[in-house]
């Protein structure tokens, strides 16, 4: 072979390897987090320590649940929600955008509350840490440094079945854990300021994401009844992505975590798949 | 028709000049340092026209004969001497006897050239840095400091950008198309091929085309200009552990020369004696030349290169960061995988240029050149693509200390040292976690309904949908250029220079997938789009709108797709220049210009679901007149003095990137998009002794009607935004020095001071587009052709002082050093347009006002450098040499290259007031070497 050509098959191979970008082998998946029931403290124990003020938990506790909350949607933001075996919510206050990637529906985590605060925000409890705006008796749990150190993953599971309830069974125990209530019905009450035709207009959406006054998008508390008229709120984010969809009209059952809100109780819906139509119902929407 | 005509008729003059050319040029070539004549010392007597080659005998003589009367640049080369380059004036009948011309040793020159070309290739943070255009020495005493020796602080001459320095490559423009950059790197490690450039001596206009308010250089390929022989060079610094590189060019058979070369580049991850840690370099440079000659003149000559280079990059960061880490180097682009430096942000081109030229000379008066470049293949940059997850980036501000503190409405003590401690002690805080990342993919099993996978529509799939993924943001050229250039001398003294060129591009920007970081697939949906507060105007499906290709919905996306945006810019120029030259006496004159046109367009290759009718398909083309107009004069006052003056006038196009509001997504101009003019002109002195050689220059320049387009990511709003800026016009003028003078026995001294005063003339007006919306700027309150007070403030991205002095010595053995002082001042930090509009300084207090106004100064500050080296000839056939150089000496780390506001503001939602995040910096690096060995032959 001429010097040349030498040169060139060379030189291809040269280039053939080099200036590619440098590859990497993949890490390995993290074994979940586990611990016996020793070393677990149940929600309701935790609970209980509560008695009319925050409570700073300065001893080594470790509750575990399974997560029944999920931020894809926007509707619910910087907050888990989980749920024990015996019917035991609670809320966690964690600053993380997206944190369903790291907590799925049904995964079980287990939180580390050395540290954290318990307390109640208008009837509802909650762990999180140190307030600063002496406003909530918590704060947010914020740093990727501490939040790994709070909030342990550990193995996925299957989603929890949402236990059915109606109005009657509604007590403050079942706050923070996912139920159903069937058979209900949108009652549209609220405005938003605007006017049509001399009337006030009514908001038969789920939230306000553009507010006429322009300003920024806005929460709201939609009224569901059964045939009893009997209400409960649904307390929906302008910032969720279904904000701006209009609610369906006709029987529908709906899914969510029960809060509390002073003595109003509410259903904080995860998606709009907890949203069940009945199908003989109408779905348009009637003018 | 008309062209035959005109070069008939020059023809026939030139015959017709054809008399007695008795004329001669002649000199004696001596080495200063030993008093003894250079024999073989290459002359080069040329005019515009012809070029006569002889060599010196061995009492240093030449003589050149068969000239005419003209003004021939006489230019005269020695190898590791520096060039002697000056014009002399031939008088009828006369025989012009140079007399003694001293040659002074130098290495220097060229290895300071390549550390300074080495440098240029870090750059910091998303403004790409290219390299300076000239990579060799001129005549100009204040170009051969200022190029090189100031690109440690990223100098750019009269303030200007990059974008307003022409480089030709074969008297065919090369910068960049879309960006304006300098093609510098398309022959990164090529140094040695590319010495034989033809610079401006500033506006003054060449032989290849007409001036440039920032100079030109051309860079010729032909390979029998190439020095003839073996070179072979190994290179090492701070940044690049290890460069060799390999040439060879000869006459292999009569009239046929071949150039060719090799060579390598490679720098690890984790160089011990790089001041910033996951800059790596691996690539490989190619040359390959051949040239057939027919006659004097007459010659015609292929050349291919390239440079495949992977460089991993760098990003500024804040004050914070760099405080609390103690480190002024600290690189946000890096984390550790499997124990092993990873780099997020890997800039990979492959470039190559196929060149072709062809010149004739027709007669002593009359010479055409022909040339062809073709440029061609891919280049990008790497990041990291989330959808729907937390921002993985390390210096995102709510990972610092600060997002504890009052500044962001969320004070917590305890929390911002829990911050501080993590950062100091977790590596995986403080970097990019990989690990993570992957994590999360391998827990993310989804089934996608209604997937496009591979092209067919309506399927299911199942497996691990990637959150997080490795990116390749691709922009892949096909530049087509071509042009005819005619060089005449019609009658003495008149020079006639002239063409006409064209050029074609088209620009593929496009995203692909790069590496899936564990998951199966991705899927192709805005995740903006997701997000977006959408109102009544949207009458069609959420599921269409968060498309980014409609016509392939949820598209599943592997490693090696498309994804994201996807578009083509085309771009066309043309233009026909001509400039006449006439010297009588003591003055030469010149006047002249171009006409021509650019026109470009958009050809989006998806339809974006935001944007359906105004995405896919091409866009209106955009079209202007370009122009120029220059004139000058350079005028002998007295033996070796001289005055020139230059004037020139500039209407240019603006280019592709700064017409589009977001070329990304759809196909918008900017409003009232118009053509940039330039209205530029300067005043110089030159001394040109034995020994000595000095330079002062007065300039002024007037920039208007300029626009802009910036885009950055708002992670406040959590969307791709872009800053348009129109009626931007800026001023610019100062004062350059630069000396040379031989004092006594050996030692030179060396002086160059750049002083300037660049600021904006004008408040332009300020359009803010989202990526994801239709909206011009939401929450602002209107934010389309907002004006933006910046009038009076400095335009960035150079120090407006930049000086130096140094001394330089050469001893009888070959031996050499130097050590020079270098101070820098007046810089400042480049400025967010935003935070001078009367939005952003709403509500503000008196002081919070001044603080939202102010552009920042950085301090300035000294850097101290000196080298050594020694070359010897060896077996009187081999060269060998080899020089160190130790830069920043002092270990100077407080010294902000540069530096930027950054572009996204909060809006306090208690008090209704803007807030700007901290500015982002970077900073020279501290003391570091420069070692480079040569061998000739």
């Amino acid at each position: 072979m001429k010097p040349i050509s030498k040169l060139c098959l060379l030189l291809s191979l040269a280039i053939a390897f080099t200036a590619c970008i440098p590859e990497f082998d993949p890490p390995k998946k993290r074994p979940p987090a586990e611990f016996a029931d020793e070393q677990l403290t149940s929600i309701r124990s935790l609970k209980d320590r509560h008695r009319g003020e925050p409570v700073v938990i300065r001893d080594s506790v470790i509750i575990s649940g399974r997560v029944i909350s999920n931020d894809r949607s926007g509707n619910i933001y910087n907050e888990l929600y989980i749920q024990d075996d015996d019917y035991e919510g609670i809320r966690i206050k964690i600053r993380m955008s997206n944190m369903f990637n790291f907590y799925r529906l049904g995964q079980r985590v287990y939180i580390n509350c050395f540290g954290l605060i318990l307390g109640n925000n208008a009837g509802t409890l909650e762990l999180g840490t140190r307030s600063t705006d002496g406003r909530n008796e918590t704060g947010r749990i914020e740093g990727i440094w501490t939040i790994e150190k709070t909030v342990l993953q550990g193995t996925l599971e299957d989603e929890i079945e949402p236990m059915v309830i109606t109005f009657s069974k509604l007590n403050r125990n079942l706050v923070n854990t996912l139920v159903r209530i069937n058979d209900l019905t949108f009652k549209p009450t609220l405005t938003d300021g605007d006017t049509i035709g001399g009337r006030d207009n009514v908001v038969r959406t789920w939230a306000l994401p553009n507010p006429v006054d322009g300003s920024n998008p806005r929460s709201l508390s939609q009224l569901f009844e059964d045939e009893s008229e009997q209400t409960i709120i649904t307390r929906n984010s302008g910032y969720a992505r279904f904000a701006g969809d209009v609610i369906p009209t006709g029987k529908v059952d709906l899914i969510g975590i029960l809060t509390i809100f002073n003595n109003n109780y509410q259903l904080l819906l995860r998606d709009l798949n907890d949203v069940i139509i009945h199908k003989e119902s109408d779905p348009d929407p009637e003018e | 028709m008309k062209l035959k005509s005109v070069l008939t008729t020059l023809l026939i003059a030139t015959c017709g000049m054809a008399v007695a050319q008795q004329e001669q040029i002649k000199g004696r070539v001596l080495s200063r340092t030993t008093n003894l004549p250079i024999e073989g010392a290459r002359v080069q007597i040329s005019s515009n026209v012809d070029e006569h080659i002889v060599t010196t005998n061995e009492n240093g003589l030449f003589t050149v004969s068969n000239l005419y009367p003209a003004t021939w640049r006489v230019w005269i080369t020695v190898e590791d001497f520096s060039d002697y380059n000056v014009p002399s004036t031939l008088r009828p009948g006369a025989v012009l006897d140079l007399g003694t011309i001293f040659m002074f040793p130098t290495i220097t020159n060229m290895a300071i050239m390549d550390a300074g070309g080495m440098e240029m290739e870090t750059e910091g943070g998303d403004q790409t840095q290219s390299g300076p255009s000239l990579l060799s020495g001129s005549a100009d005493p204040f170009t051969n400091i200022s190029n090189f020796r100031f690109s440690e602080m990223r100098f750019k001459a009269r303030g200007y950008n990059w974008n307003l320095q022409r480089v030709y490559l074969n008297g065919l423009h090369m910068n960049d198309i879309n960006t304006g950059n300098s093609p510098f790197f398309l022959w990164g490690g090529l140094n040695d091929l590319m010495r034989n450039q033809e610079p401006s001596m500033g506006m003054h206009p060449t032989g290849y085309a007409v001036g440039n308010v920032a100079g030109t250089n051309n860079v010729v390929t032909r390979p029998s200009q190439i020095r003839r022989g073996f070179q072979g060079n190994y290179a090492s610094s701070g940044t690049l552990a290890n460069r060799l590189s390999i040439a060879w060019a000869n006459e292999i058979a009569p009239s046929w020369f071949l150039a060719v070369a090799g060579g390598v580049r490679y720098s690890p991850t984790d160089y011990f004696l790089n001041y910033t840690l996951g800059t790596f370099q691996q690539g490989v440079s190619y040359f390959l030349g051949l040239e057939k000659r027919f006659g004097f003149g007459h010659s015609l000559s292929i050349t291919g290169f390239g440079a495949p280079l992977a460089r991993g990059s760098t990003n500024l960061t804040t004050q914070e960061v760099f405080d609390l880490l103690q480190n002024p180097y600290y690189n946000p682009n890096i984390g550790w995988q499997n124990g092993q430096i990873r780099n997020g942000a890997v800039r990979n081109s492959h470039e190559p240029v196929i060149t072709l030229d062809y010149t004739n000379r027709i007669s002593s008066r009359l010479r055409i050149q022909a040339a062809a470049n073709y440029r061609f293949g891919r280049s990008g940059v790497t990041g990291i693509d989330w959808h729907n997850a937390p921002d993985p980036r390390p210096d995102y501000w709510r990972n610092l200390p600060s997002a504890f503190t009052e500044r962001f409405g969320n004070e917590d003590p305890i929390k911002e040292i829990n911050a501080r401690e993590a950062w100091l002690t977790d590596p995986n805080v403080r970097h990019i976690n990989w690990e993570n990342m992957y994590n999360v993919n391998y827990n993310n099993r989804e089934t996608i309904q209604n997937a496009t996978n591979n092209g067919v529509r309506d399927t299911v799939i199942t497996g691990l949908r990637s959150v997080y993924a490795a990116m390749n943001r691709r922009v892949d050229q096909r530049d087509f250029s071509t042009g005819i250039t005619v060089n005449a001398m019609p009658t003495a003294f008149l020079r006639i220079d002239g063409g006409i060129n064209y050029r074609w591009n088209r620009t593929h920007y496009h995203l692909v997938m790069h590496d899936l970081l564990g998951g199966d697939f991705w899927v192709d949906v805005d995740q903006f789009a997701e997000r977006a507060e959408l109102g009544e105007e949207a009458d069609y499906p959420r599921e269409d709108q968060i498309q980014n290709d409609m016509n392939n919905p949820n598209r599943i996306v592997r490693v090696g797709d498309s994804y994201s945006y996807n578009y083509y810019a085309f771009t066309q120029r043309g233009s026909l220049w001509g400039i006449g030259h006439y010297d009588f006496g003591n003055i030469g004159v010149y006047f002249g210009g171009d006409i021509g046109f650019t026109s470009f367009h958009r050809e989006g290759l998806v339809r974006k679901g935001l944007f359906p009718d105004n995405s896919y398909g091409k866009s209106e083309s955009n079209d202007f007149l370009t122009y120029s107009l220059q004139a000058g004069m350079n005028y002998q006052v007295w033996a070796n003095h001289y005055v020139n003056v230059n004037v020139n006038f500039v209407q240019q196009a603006p280019v592709f990137q700064d017409a589009y509001l977001s070329p990304r997504t759809r196909n918008t101009t900017v409003n009232d998009l118009k053509p940039e003019k330039i209205f530029a002109t300067d005043l110089g002195y030159t001394i040109r002794l034995d020994g000595t050689r000095f330079r002062i220059a007065g300039f002024y320049t007037e920039i208007y009607d300029r626009s802009s387009v910036r885009t950055f990511y708002d992670d406040v709003k959590r969307t791709m935004s872009n800053f348009a800026l129109s009626k931007i016009s800026q001023r610019h003028m100062g004062v350059e020095f630069g000396a040379d003078v031989y004092v006594w026995n050996g030692f030179t001294v060396k002086s160059a001071v750049a002083y300037g005063d660049y600021k904006y003339s004008s408040n332009p007006l300020l359009t803010l587009t989202e990526d994801n919306s239709d909206k011009l700027l939401s929450s602002w309150g209107g934010f389309e052709d907002e004006r933006v007070y910046w009038k009076g403030f400095y335009v960035a991205g150079t120090p407006q002082l930049a000086s130096n002095l140094g001394i330089e010595y050469r001893a009888r053995q070959n031996w050499f050093g130097g050590i020079d002082l270098n101070y820098y001042d007046y810089i400042f930090v480049e400025i967010n347009p935003r935070r001078r509009t009367d939005a952003a300084l709403q509500n503000l207090s008196g002081t919070e006002k001044a603080d939202m106004l102010r552009q920042e100064r950085f301090d300035g500050g000294f850097s101290l450098n000196a080298n050594i080296g020694q070359w010897r000839t060896i077996m009187r056939k081999y060269n060998l040499g080899i020089m160190l150089s130790i830069n920043n000496i002092l270990n100077n780390q407080n010294l902000k290259t540069g530096g930027f506001e950054q572009s996204r503001m909060r809006l306090d939602p208690d008090t209704n007031q803007y807030r700007a995040y901290d500015s982002r910096y970077a900073y020279m690096a501290g003391t570091s070497y420069f070692l480079n060995v040569f061998l000739r032959f």
